[in-house]
């Protein structure tokens, strides 16, 4: 019935791959109204399950085709329609979101809400529309669907803050919905003005009329520092970091992982995206350095912060604040250089890693708060021998954040001051390495004195083995992303960036 | 002429707006932001965006006026009320002022003529069945977009219940809200909902029916329908909700996974995932347009409402019909 | 004829502005809820009936002017009911001593 205006791309298996991993995690929704939470649990995991072999078999596509995949959504093409695409970098994060969320579901799945039967029933709807809110965010090639996308993530990921049903988590939950709100008003002006400009809302359709224009005009300016502002609000970037460590750390320890392991990832590709994808290169040089700025901001700072709390989660939570930051430092290495590849990829490991081993860390810290029965940084002595895995497992996240080899932090330390130093960026070189010390302060002040012989014979509240598990495997995860190759990686390359008639074929 | 108009609706939009910000206490304040809720309709009525209107009126003004309304009177009986400071303000207002000087500037700038895809939209509307191209956008051209927004007032829907305190041995959302009012229902206002009812459901069916061709649409259809329930409430026409009722929660989900049946079938009867099948897209589009204004409406109903309260199943009155 | 049914438009609008600016000033003006209540209520079922009045000549179709004339008569009960709540609501207060203004 369609008259597309660009060539449908054939049907493959892919393509309607990229449509279940959005739609299906939703009927994670029914047993919240019909069944039990034991069949809702069952049902998430089954579905979190689909999705990482869902998100596996679009990267393999990806990878084998050496193109990137696409579907246009009722077969209208875009600018009319709206287009799902996942190219190289879409495709990695689907997997690495897929696997992160799947660890959660087994972390969570004997633990949460022992005493609160409130929360198992909302847990699992909300990990779902989460899966869904990312995989759109990750896939969708349309500027007004990745705002519903990122409406879809706040609404799932506000109420995971305030589950326990504390006073203080509702305040947190306040703030970060009202940061969240305030990022959505001003992505979706950004979006207005850019419809204005060019009469379509697709990214590739955009990126080539900006790409061909002499002189990029003053909106496209302001729609790309308003969006840019709106996504930093959302991922709790330097200036506006305030909202998360409460919210964060307040979380139940598998939302707190999720949280900060995947969610703020979102809006953080989304920058990149922006910036990398759309702007013309010329803007994105010159706003590369601004925007780097703020990274910078947020390494030192709430690498600072992250040093001075007295509470392992907060600790853990400002470290997320901090660690971010390495994502802006990317964007002028990234934008309009010969060797941008290397950053890019640099940039992409950095995502990855940070998210495998700040969820197992949250994870350790949630295990070492129930086998305490609280999380305070002067009392952690002698849990070394108490919960030798869960520390293993902290420790380890702990060395990809310093970067100590072999770590996918460290990969992606060294690919990112080699392309700073490439461009000789010495300023970014020193940012980078003075966040490497502030890291090691940080998670060093934990593994120190958990290791020591504890003051007096600690009460242990026994924990689960197979949950600690579940935080080695993902530290592990972390562990092995040192190995890949130091060079810029071909499969972050496929189909970016384009027009539509190269990504179809 | 209307050019005088048009100036004294854009101040009194301000004059309004400068209310909602400055009013003394909360309650002030939502009734300043329901009022600049209908100015607002009459700028986009000005500017021929009828849609928009009736959706500012229906959602940005009532029905988010309404549960801004709960939330203020719950704010009265809180303890302590944060306001921001002055210096918050005015850097608020700073902003503001900004971002708002700099779109105006941009908007102004915008080429012309302007791209647009109204004139796609017209080319491919025939291709619906449908004759109103907003409702052609909504359903069609950009339907995952509308499905996926039905999904995120069913979130909030979820979060909202998700506040409702813990509760042993029955479902964690089981009871009853809180009444919308404790004052016993005045014979005006029973009166006001018998007389309302038939006319607010002869609305809520010609919104959705006529929205296929003229403006208005389910979203609109879905307010008024929220509206009626509420109305009926407050008059103790109806008996408030018992929140694990399979029924309800058939209700609530019905428009998004219609919507959603509907695109998965778009494998099988056409082309793709929201692909419509050919011939009968406009009894198809019809059919999901309904279940999303029943939807609409009673989760909007039940926003309003909010989470089980503590003790709601044993209130007297909560089943008087 | 179109000039008359101007001039009758006129002339009702101009009535119908005059009741609507009256209920403004009682609303502003009057000492208590329940006399400004009163007034504005009265005053704008008024001035709306000399409105629409004034605009079914205008109304181009019978099913127009029928589709006013329903308007018309909806907010006539809606407004009246809807005094009729305020009031008691107003009274409530004040037997509490809860009033404002």
């Amino acid at each position: 019935m369609s008259l597309p205006m660009i060539a449908a791309p054939p049907p493959t298996l892919a393509g309607a791959l990229l449509v279940l991993v959005v739609v299906l995690p939703l009927l994670g929704f029914l047993p919240f109204f019909f069944l039990g939470a034991r069949i809702a649990e069952r049902l998430a995991l089954g579905l979190l399950a689909l999705g990482l072999i869902g998100a596996l078999a679009i990267a393999a596509e990806v990878s084998g085709s050496g193109a990137a995949v696409a579907y246009f959504i009722g077969g209208w093409a875009p600018p009319l329609g709206v287009a799902l695409r996942a190219d190289g970098f879409s495709a990695l994060m689907l997997a690495m979101t897929a696997a992160a969320l799947l660890a959660t579901g087994l972390f969570a799945m004997t633990g949460i809400g022992a005493a609160r039967p409130r929360m198992p029933p909302v847990f699992w709807p909300l990990v779902l529309a989460a899966a869904c809110a990312l995989n759109l965010a990750f896939t969708a090639e349309d500027l007004f669907t990745l705002f519903v996308a990122l409406e879809l993530l706040t609404f799932a990921a506000v109420p995971l803050v305030c589950l326990d049903g504390r006073p203080a988590q509702y305040e947190a939950a306040l703030r970060y919905l009202l940061y969240a709100l305030f990022g959505s008003a001003l992505y979706l002006l950004g979006v207005v003005l850019i419809y204005g400009l060019y009469g379509t809302l697709d990214i590739l359709l955009i990126a080539g009329r900006v790409a061909v224009e002499a002189r990029s005009p003053p909106a496209l300016m302001l729609a790309l520092a308003l969006m840019s502002v709106g996504l930093m609000a959302k991922a709790a970037l330097f200036p506006f970091y305030l909202w998360l460590p409460p919210a964060h750390a307040g979380a139940p320890a598998a939302a707190s992982a999720m949280l900060s392991a995947v969610v703020i990832k979102a809006p953080l590709f989304l920058l990149l995206r922006l910036w990398l994808d759309l702007a013309p290169q010329t803007l994105a040089f010159a706003a590369g350095p601004l925007i780097a700025a703020c990274g910078a901001g947020a390494i030192l700072l709430c690498g600072l912060f992250a040093l001075g709390q007295k509470r392992l989660k907060l600790m853990i939570a400002y470290s997320t604040a901090a660690q971010i930051g390495y994502l802006c430092l990317v964007v002028p290495l990234a934008a309009g250089a010969a060797d941008g590849g290397l950053a890019l990829t640099a940039g992409a490991i950095h995502l990855v890693s940070h998210a495998f081993s700040k969820a197992a860390m949250f994870m350790a810290a949630g295990l070492i708060y129930e086998a305490l029965g609280h999380d305070r940084m002067d009392g952690l002595r002698g849990v070394g021998r108490a919960l030798p895995v869960s520390l293993f497992a902290f420790a380890l996240g702990g060395a990809s954040l310093m970067g100590l080899p072999p770590s996918g932090g460290f990969t992606a330390k060294v690919m990112l001051l080699t392309a700073a130093v490439g461009q000789q960026a010495w300023w970014i070189v020193a940012v980078v390495m003075a966040g490497g010390l502030l890291a090691a302060g940080y998670v060093l002040k934990v593994i120190v004195p958990a290791l020591q012989a504890p003051d007096r014979p600690l009460e242990i509240t026994p924990v689960s083995r197979g949950r600690e598990m579940v935080a080695l495997a993902l530290a592990l995860g972390a562990v092995a992303l040192g190995f890949l190759p130091l060079e810029p990686s071909p499969f972050l390359a496929i189909g970016r960036p384009g027009a539509w008639a190269e990504a179809v074929q | 002429m209307s050019l005088f108009f048009d100036a004294a609706l854009i101040l009194l939009a301000i004059v309004v707006a400068l209310k909602v910000v400055t009013g003394r206490d909360p309650l002030t304040d939502v009734i300043a932001f329901i009022a600049y809720g209908i100015v607002l309709t009459l700028v986009w009525v000005r500017l021929a965006a009828v849609d928009v209107a009736l959706t500012e009126v229906a959602v940005g003004s009532g029905a988010t006026g309404l549960v801004l309304l709960r939330a203020a009177g719950a704010a009265a009986t809180a303890k302590q009320e944060a306001r921001p400071g002055r210096v918050t303000k005015g850097l608020a207002a700073l902003v503001s002022l900004v971002v708002f000087l700099l779109l105006a500037a941009a908007v102004l700038a915008w080429p012309k003529p302007q791209p647009s895809l109204a004139l796609a939209v017209a080319e491919h509307l025939p291709a619906t069945g449908l004759g109103n191209p907003i409702t052609g956008v909504l359903i069609v051209f950009r339907a995952l977009d509308t499905l996926l927004e039905t999904v995120v007032l069913l979130l909030a829907l979820v979060g909202i219940w998700a506040l409702a305190p813990d509760r042993t041995g029955a479902r964690a959302w089981s009871g009853t809200p809180a009444p919308l009012s404790g004052m016993t229902p005045s014979g005006a206002q029973v009166l006001l909902a018998q007389l309302l009812l038939p006319v607010g459901l002869l609305v809520t069916v010609y919104q959705f029916w006529a929205g296929a061709n003229v403006p208005a649409g389910a979203f609109q259809g879905g307010a008024v329908l929220g509206a009626m329930w509420v109305l009926l409430l407050l008059a103790r026409l109806a008996p408030l909700p018992r929140l694990e009722q399979p029924g309800l929660a058939v209700l609530v989900l019905a428009g998004p996974f219609a919507f959603l049946a509907t695109g998965l079938a778009g494998w099988v009867w056409a082309g793709g995932f929201l692909d419509y099948p050919e011939g009968i897209e406009k009894p198809v589009i019809i059919v999901v347009e309904a279940a999303i204004v029943v939807s609409i409406g009673v989760t909007l109903g039940l926003l309003v409402l909010g989470p089980a309260g503590p003790q709601a199943a044993d209130r007297p009155g909560a089943d008087a019909s | 004829m179109s000039l008359a049914a101007d001039i009758f438009t006129v002339l009702c609008l101009l009535a119908g502005l005059v009741f609507f600016a009256a209920g403004s000033i009682g609303l502003i003006r009057l000492p208590d809820p329940l006399s400004r209540l009163h007034g504005l209520t009265k005053a704008d079922n008024v001035g709306l009936f000399f409105v629409v009045l004034g605009l079914l000549p205008q109304a181009g179709s019978v099913l127009a002017a029928v589709k006013m004339l329903l308007i018309w008569l909806l907010l006539q009960v809606a407004a009246g009911t809807v005094a009729q709540i305020l009031a008691e609501y107003a009274q409530a207060l004040g037997r509490s001593g809860g009033g404002r203004r």
